[in-house]
């Protein structure tokens, strides 16, 4: 729990989860409501998937759900809105330039994490931030984006189908 | 030389003998689903659009268009990244709304990969109640994963398990979806009538029966139990529920479509329970849906 609660405290102070409904399957973490957990209690065998995820352990940090990005977003984490070119780039894994940042929020600092958000103020991953000064450069260091529900899926479609089903 | 391989097929005679002259070519149209747990479908209509992909009401399908132009894969916009649309056949969209599941109910989904009919479940019951998910197959289970996750459903418990054998304890359900593993169509699968035999149809047939047979025991009395595939042969079909007519506590009901042809009441000359035709028959129709089988029962003791 600690390491869940550690990557959250880095973007908010907010308390965004009662961690007497979050429990951990495997390595992934899911806020489980009540009845959901009585439910699973009285089926006895372990679920693979138990509510909401928030995250899954990748060594010492937290890979987020797109829904704990969506309630980071909804608190006052800090965050850069990029254009639209940069959009298309950040979900295809290359991190946001300096010039395609067109509104920042809660003044990020170099070293700091940062949400990283569309014009519709839709989250599209997030990283830390780079130093100002070189501006050529990367300005934000992508560490996570959405388009990894992509690449998963490429990883996956491989895979012979005996049957089919949709 | 001009070979056809698919005129020989024995699929197509047998089509043929069910009074449907099948297009070997047959294929598919893409389609769309509208997640409204993530979005709001006007707002995801005029973004697709600004994006230059032109999309067409499906009259049957509640949240479903048919794609009818893009110039890019639609798996890779910003929106279906963040679930706003979930890219399913016409057909397939149909056994979760003939089931209409409710908030606060406790569904059964027992073949759940890649999630699908899953995330529409839960976009049907505003991520309230809960859905208990089974799948089998290990190699499934990380798209039942992804597309859980992406598409904002909040109320799935899911278990790596079988239906046949699985334990509910004494749970028991409201509604229960079938959506059994079967042979497929030609509409859907390249090549399928050169690959297919009905030794494959047959193999499926017990599975079938057993599915739907737990289904029935584990949901309560006047519970709903959709059962469909996506396969056009009979034995899948028409004879499953017929089995399940004769030898379980339901019955089978109209199940609200303005699409498909009743079920076959007397397939290759054998004459099934009267109620079968208050189940529904999809031949697949060119650029529109696959081929689909959909059947509502109820469960009445």
């Amino acid at each position: 729990m600690d390491k869940l609660l550690t990557f959250i405290r880095q973007f908010t102070t907010h308390k965004l989860v009662d961690v007497t409904d979050v429990q951990k399957v495997g390595r992934e973490y899911y806020l489980t409501p009540p009845a959901m957990r009585a439910l699973a209690r009285r089926i006895g065998h372990r679920p693979i998937i138990a509510g909401t995820l928030l995250g899954i352990e990748q060594g010492d940090s937290i890979k987020p759900s797109l829904t704990l990005l969506d309630m980071l977003v909804a608190s006052n984490a800090k965050r850069v809105v990029v254009n639209e070119k940069a959009e298309w780039l950040t979900i295809c894994g290359r991190p946001p330039m300096f010039s395609s940042i067109v509104e920042k929020e809660g003044d990020p600092k170099p070293g700091e994490l940062v949400l990283i958000l569309n014009k519709q103020k839709e989250c599209l991953g997030y990283g830390k931030v780079g130093d100002e000064k070189g501006r050529k450069g990367p300005i934000i260091h992508l560490y996570y984006d959405i388009g990894d529900f992509l690449r998963r899926e490429r990883n996956t479609r491989a895979r012979p189908m005996a049957h089919r089903r949709r | 030389m001009n070979k056809s391989p698919s005129k020989k097929s024995p699929f197509l005679e047998r089509y043929a003998r069910l009074g449907h002259e099948l297009v070997p070519t047959v294929a598919t149209g893409p389609a769309l689903r509208v997640n409204t747990l993530a979005t709001e479908t006007s707002v995801l209509l005029a973004r697709l659009e600004k994006r230059g992909i032109k999309l067409e009401k499906i009259p049957f399908a509640r949240d479903g268009y048919w794609i009818t132009e893009a110039r890019f894969s639609l798996a890779s916009t910003t929106e279906y990244l963040r679930g706003q649309y979930y890219l399913q056949d016409a057909a397939a969209q149909l056994p979760v709304q003939v089931l209409m599941p409710k908030p606060g109910d406790v569904v059964l989904d027992c073949c759940a990969a890649p999630g699908g009919k899953t995330t529409q479940l839960s976009q049907w019951m505003e991520n309230q109640g809960v859905i208990i998910s089974l799948e089998m197959a290990e190699h499934r289970l990380k798209s039942l994963k992804s597309n859980i996750e992406r598409c904002g459903v909040k109320n799935v418990l899911a278990y790596h398990a079988d239906m046949q054998h699985a334990t509910f304890a004494d749970i028991e359900f409201d509604a229960a979806l079938v959506d059994a593993p079967c042979a497929g169509n030609p509409a859907s699968e390249p090549g399928w009538l050169e690959r297919r035999t009905l030794a494959d149809v047959n193999h499926n047939v017990p599975i079938q029966r057993k599915l739907l047979q737990r289904a029935v025991g584990l949901v309560k009395k006047g519970g709903v139990i959709v059962y469909s595939t996506c396969s056009l042969e009979p034995e899948e079909n028409e004879f499953v529920i017929d089995w399940a007519l004769h030898n379980l506590p339901v019955k089978c009901v109209e199940p609200g479509l303005d699409i498909g042809e009743p079920g076959l009441a007397a397939p290759f000359g054998k004459k099934l329970h009267d109620d079968i035709t208050n189940a529904r028959r999809l031949w697949p129709e060119q650029g529109k849906n696959e081929g689909f089988f959909v059947a509502k029962l109820v469960r009445h003791g």
